[in-house]
């Protein structure tokens, strides 16, 4: 249904060292799927997520929705087509306008796109719905959101990214700044929300435990790259980066934490802190299917 | 804590407002107070302005000349209130301009990249002149009629608004809100005026009305000097003026009209100073 081909995203701040936030990324989301992304802080994973939005321009590569091209497209025709893909940040704080209440924040996509409402219905009652979707008394939503709690405010930002009924949800680690209690509801929420509404998910997390839960399929993200990505990635991990998250190590040494050496150019991503790294490392491997996965690794076995 | 969600109609809610909160209340009176003896000049004063009386010039106060008389004998109350009437006007009507001015710049400036740089040296450039040397240049170019100070106001001010919304800009288009409403499909013009907007005005509304009373200082400053509104039309920097050289012979010539600037300086100041407070809708005082 969504698919970047060769995402590249080179931020070049004047004065400063350029730095490659997304490398090269191939992805795709089924209809109704989830997709958990994993990795660590700063690999790239929100500007992923930004780039499948079109929130900010691909330096090189491509989006496709439904197999229309959306990199080419002008603000005007990509704005209705933004409406099927909706993003739940990690800050519920800042995701709503401090200045409305939450019930007006929640009806935005309805002053956006008044024609998206289903004809002859009022706002008002499809405030009740989503409110009852998510699970939010119709008092909390007549507030302020500095006056309602954490996991109470991201109900609120999911209510309104449902509002459109989006083909793709996508969650950028919705649950971190959450207390673990809260955390499982709004996991919870999310998963039954997709399977009332056949939506699909791109779940961005650096909790495993969670995007096992979650994820129908899992890819693992480092240094920019999609290292690792498949069905039963996080319970037989082959990439020695995602054997490193899994704590799985092969000897009894503690996985490195730290970089050796530097990264010679063009190597792989991985190969400062690669165990196992050889010569052939020294070229970046391409991503390669291998048995129920893809993945960038020159130690798997050429088919 | 509590939030009570009952229907609450304005004028209790203004009354919420002042009740508690002394600074406000006080300098909304003052506030009040100059601006309806400005609006009122013309009935309340007991003389024509221009009407000069040489027998009774620079006479103490008395029932016929409240304030006394000047040098001419024209009647300092009436001169003061007209003069309120001319400053007041002169210093809203440029205060409007430059924070519109400064909006619409600094939006533009911080929220379309492409613009920043070039708007942003342009008011490098204006910043860099104190305001009132730019305000007395400008002035000497365009003369002293309050059109003219209006204009040169208004070139010299708008820079630092704009510099202010900038930077409030820059912060908010990075925020989740906004982000959320591109996502959905929002306009620019959406974007800047709902979510941008709404969101910068507190500081600057606390700024402007401190800006008000700077203005009515530089109003009578070019007026002291000599290049403000001209006479015979009555100003308060000129009387101040005119004032000093009488000053023991009729102090209330001076003293009235530096009073009524101190004044009307210490109602914006006061308010503007709760203001900020009061338009943060996270404080939990009220409810806007």
């Amino acid at each position: 249904m969504i698919e970047g081909r060769g995402l590249t995203k080179i931020f070049n701040p004047p004065g400063k060292n350029r730095i490659i936030a997304v490398d090269g990324v191939d992805i795709q989301i089924n209809t109704g799927e989830t997709l958990a992304l994993v990795g660590e802080s700063g690999c790239g994973k929100s500007t992923l997520s930004r780039l499948l939005l079109l929130l900010i321009p691909p330096t090189s590569g491509e989006v496709f929705f439904e197999g229309q091209n959306l990199t080419g497209l002008n603000e005007k025709k990509l704005r209705l087509i933004r409406r099927k893909i909706q993003i739940v940040h990690q800050q519920p704080e800042s995701a709503l306008n401090p200045r409305w209440k939450v019930a007006d924040s929640i009806c935005e996509p309805f002053r956006i796109h008044p024609d998206a409402l289903p004809h002859g219905r009022q706002v008002g009652e499809e405030l009740e719905k989503l409110l009852g979707l998510v699970g939010l008394e119709p008092e909390q939503a007549s507030r302020y959101p500095h006056q309602l709690s954490g996991g109470e405010l991201q109900r609120a930002v999911i209510a309104r990214a449902i509002a459109l009924e989006p083909a793709l949800i996508i969650c950028d680690e919705p649950t971190s700044m959450l207390d673990v209690s809260t955390q499982a509801a709004i996991v919870r929420l999310l998963q039954s929300l997709q399977q009332k509404l056949g939506c699909a998910l791109l779940f961005i997390t650096h909790d495993q435990g969670l995007a096992h839960m979650i994820g129908d399929r899992t890819a693992i993200m480092f240094g920019g790259q999609v290292v690792e990505e498949g069905k039963g990635v996080l319970d037989r991990p082959l990439h020695p980066f995602t054997r490193r998250i899994t704590s799985i190590s092969d000897s009894c040494t503690l996985p490195l934490t730290e970089p050796q050496g530097v990264r010679p150019p063009g190597s792989c991503v991985y190969y400062q802190f690669c165990p196992k790294k050889t010569e052939k490392c020294l070229h970046n491997p391409e991503m390669r299917e291998y048995k129920d996965r893809r993945m960038r690794c020159h130690k798997i076995p050429h088919a | 804590m509590e939030y009570s969600h009952m229907a609450v109609s304005g004028m209790n809610r203004a009354w919420e407002l002042f009740k508690g909160n002394t600074t406000l209340t006080i300098g909304v009176l003052l506030f009040v107070l100059i601006s309806m003896l400005a609006i009122m000049a013309p009935t309340i004063s007991p003389h024509d302005p221009a009407e000069m009386n040489f027998k009774e010039k620079l006479s103490p106060p008395s029932a016929s000349f409240p304030l006394g008389t000047d040098q001419f004998g024209r009647c300092i109350f009436s001169r003061i209130v007209h003069g309120a009437q001319t400053s007041l006007s002169i210093a809203i009507i440029s205060t409007l301009i430059v924070v519109t001015a400064g909006f619409i710049i600094g939006m533009y400036a911080g929220y379309f990249s492409k613009y920043d740089a070039f708007l942003m040296r342009m008011t490098d450039i204006l910043l860099a002149f104190p305001n009132i040397v730019l305000a007395i240049a400008i002035v000497g170019v365009v003369g002293p009629s309050p059109a003219g100070i209006i204009l040169s106001f208004s070139i010299s001010g708008w820079a630092k608004y704009a510099r202010m919304i900038r930077g409030s800009t820059l912060s908010l288009k990075n925020s989740g809100f906004v982000e959320a409403a591109k996502a959905l499909g929002a306009s620019d013009r959406y974007i800047l005026f709902r979510h941008i907007l709404p969101n910068s005005y507190g500081p600057i509304i606390e700024i402007a009305t401190l800006g008000l009373g700077s203005r009515i200082v530089a109003i009578s400053g070019l007026g002291f000097l000599g290049l403000g509104i001209q006479p015979p039309t009555p100003e308060l920097g000129t009387i101040l003026k005119d004032g000093l050289l009488y000053l023991q012979t009729a102090p209330m010539m001076a003293l009235s009209a530096g009073g009524m600037i101190m004044i009307f300086v210490l109602a914006t100041n006061l308010i503007g100073s709760e203001l900020r407070s009061i338009m943060d809708p996270r404080s939990d005082s009220i409810e806007l």
